[in-house]
């Protein structure tokens, strides 16, 4: 019933409750109604028969006292014009039935009088009064007469009944009439909205058709749907010149990307071949000159040769950080702690006769491109092996720790370390901390690390002081789902 | 109390009477109903202010020639009142003076006597009655008539008008017969 009354229109309701209202009204007033009609019934008949009594043992008073009971026969014989009076009788002072009247004939009349009363006796209504003549009670009259209280009642709730049936049918049309003027407005209102919604059309108006608080309600949506179009166009002009403005850059961005790339190419492959010559001629310079060269010029050439040499690697190295920016990625399960012991094999053969603690954790699976991952791995481990060429007892640790959150997969050494004002530099291309002599290298191989973390969407950063070692930590997208 | 007592008193005297209205055989009876009769007509006609006692003093009832029910009407009275006043019931012979009475019946001993008492009250507010018919033919205001055995009374309105009377119609609704209406 409730779920019912909920789910009902509001035009429902409205009817509902102004004929709840009604019907209250209307069921009050008839039962006070019939109440008070109910009580002056009563006391109206009552009084009626009280007062046709009184009189009839008034006018009995000298048949009483001539003891005539003839005439009070014919005085109650007057009775006869009212017929709702059953029977009546006059007792004279000793309590003896004097005369009688009885409307069918055949009453049973009281054996004595009993005192002067009014007593209602189901449907009847028994009155005893005393016949007071020179205050002197000289006899008592006697009278039952209908009472049809329920008959009445019965007449009277069926009247009011009808009645109230009226009023309910002129009230529900009032009803009908008057909902509207509340309803129309809400539901204008409610189809605007249910059209806002289904069409997205913002531009659509409720109608107002009153000054009330429905009309305010219509306004404040009109002027919501005004916000809302405002907004909405305002976006979708953001929208396009945001798109138009990434489709420009990102023409732009590629155009200089590929650029850059043919720069790089360029450079790289030209530079090789004035290095060729460099190296050729040199070369060919050494053949011309005798075998036993002075100490100085042999210096000389060996410097040379490092240094094309040098050059060499240093093209290798940008031609492969370029090489690494169109690298297609690929997404595969990669154990970190495996290729750490590829890549060490091969650096322990290449340098059989050092000696280093290598500690490889055993929890190093993550999900990214095998060949970029590997180059990591590479670069790092290489670093690692490199500076702590000098350390006794030297030590390598590839491992992971959760650090805010995510893994941090690391690369650990005892080794030379540096100073942490280079942090920043540190992973530049050909930023060197170290001095060549000591540490060679091109000074690509952390810029690469960190465009290979980058390109997985994680972050690379080191810890380290002077002669302490060093700590590279890295983080790879969807490290954390490892954990 | 009062009131009680007086209602035992007529009850009583109702109760000898097997039939209401009716007169038994004996005279005694006949006197005693006549006697109560006596007492209501007292209550039903009205004297003038002027001509009732003043008050304090008794409404007088003389009753002549009819000792038996002077004695009937002396118990029905007793404690009782009319207009206002206690009733003396006075047994009186035909000659006695007639200034204070109100009511004179003349019984049948001193029918006779009758025309003579009549004279002398006449023109003033003295209900006359009388034992027998024929007191109204000579200027009696209420003759006693029995008839089919039961007591009942004929009433001269103009003479009782000429006294000063007036009698109440409802009495005369029961009356046997009205004579000289106006």
């Amino acid at each position: 019933m409730i779920a019912f009354f909920r789910r009902a229109s509001v035009r429902f309701k409205l009817i509902v409750a102004m004929m709840v209202t009604a019907l209250a009204a209307l069921l009050v007033a008839t039962a006070a109604m019939t109440v008070y009609e109910l009580g002056s019934y009563t006391n109206a008949r009552t009084q009626d028969i009280e007062t046709q009594t009184e009189l009839l043992g008034a006018a009995s008073i000298a048949a009483l006292s001539f003891q005539d009971p003839g005439t009070a026969e014919e005085n109650l014989g007057v009775l006869r014009h009212r017929p709702s009076i059953a029977a009546a009788g006059i007792y004279d002072d000793a309590g003896r039935l004097f005369a009688t009247y009885s409307r069918d004939g055949g009453d049973t009349f009281p054996a004595r009088p009993g005192a002067a009363s009014t007593t209602i006796d189901g449907a009847w209504l028994l009155v005893f009064k005393d016949i007071v003549h020179n205050e002197e009670v000289i006899g008592s009259a006697y009278m039952r007469a209908e009472f049809p209280r329920l008959e009445r009642m019965a007449d009277y709730l069926m009247i009011a009944g009808l009645a109230a049936l009226a009023a309910l049918l002129m009230a529900l049309l009032f009803a009908l009439g008057l909902q509207r003027g509340i309803t129309r407005p809400i539901l204008l209102i409610n189809r605007a909205a249910r059209d806002v919604v289904d069409h997205h059309e913002y531009k659509l108006r409720a109608e107002k058709v009153t000054d009330d608080e429905i009309g305010t309600l219509a306004e404040s949506f009109n002027l919501m749907l005004d916000e809302i179009h405002a907004r909405t166009s305002e976006l979708q002009e953001l929208n396009e010149n945001l798109e138009r403005r990434i489709r420009e850059r990102t023409a732009e961005l590629e155009r200089s990307n590929l650029e850059l790339q043919s720069f790089s190419y360029t450079v790289s492959h030209d530079l090789r071949s004035p290095l060729r010559a460099i190296a050729g001629f040199t070369q060919a310079l050494r053949t011309r000159l005798p075998d036993e060269l002075d100490e100085e010029s042999a210096a000389y050439f060996d410097r040379i040769r490092a240094a094309v040499r040098r050059m060499g690697q240093r093209i290798d190295g940008l031609l492969n950080l370029a090489h690494l920016s169109r690298h297609q990625l690929a997404r595969q399960d990669v154990d970190l702690g495996e290729l750490a012991s590829e890549v060490l094999a091969d650096i322990r053969q290449r340098e059989p006769d050092r000696t280093a603690d290598v500690r490889i954790s055993d929890d190093l699976k993550v999900r990214g491109d095998p060949t970029l991952l590997r180059a990591l791995i590479d670069n790092l481990l290489e670093n690692a092996w490199k500076f702590t060429a000098h350390t006794d007892s030297a030590r390598i640790e590839v491992g992971v720790e959760q650090q805010e959150g995510r893994r941090a997969y690391f690369v650990r050494d005892n080794g030379a370390g540096f100073d942490m004002k280079f942090a920043d530099k540190l992973f530049q291309p050909f930023q060197r901390v170290h001095a060549t002599p000591e540490f060679p290298g091109t000074g690509i191989g952390l810029a690469t690390v960190k465009r290979i973390v980058e390109r997985h969407g994680g972050r690379v950063w080191a810890e380290a002081a002077p002669a302490q070692g060093a700590t590279f930590y890295f983080t790879l997208a969807g490290g954390w789902r490892y954990t | 109390m009062a009131l009680l007592i007086r209602r035992l008193a007529v009850a009583t005297v109702a109760a000898w009477l097997a039939v209401p209205g009716a007169v038994a055989q004996s005279p005694d009876a006949e006197y005693q109903l006549k006697a109560a009769f006596l007492y209501h007509f007292g209550t039903f006609v009205e004297w003038r202010e002027d001509a009732l006692p003043r008050a304090g003093e008794s409404f007088t009832i003389g009753v002549v020639g009819a000792d038996p029910l002077a004695n009937y009407l002396l118990t029905l009275t007793r404690g009782r009142t009319l207009h206002g006043r206690p009733i003396e019931v006075r047994p009186m012979r035909a000659d006695a003076r007639l200034d204070d009475v109100q009511m004179v019946f003349v019984g049948r001993a001193a029918i006779r006597d009758f025309a003579r008492i009549a004279e002398r009250t006449a023109d003033r507010p003295v209900l006359l009655v009388s034992d027998v018919p024929g007191g109204i033919a000579v200027g009696g205001g209420i003759d006693f008539v029995v008839e089919e055995d039961r007591v009942r009374f004929d009433v001269a309105l103009d003479r009782l008008h000429r006294r000063g009377l007036r009698a109440s119609s409802r009495m005369l609704d029961v009356a046997r017969r009205v004579v000289g209406e106006p």
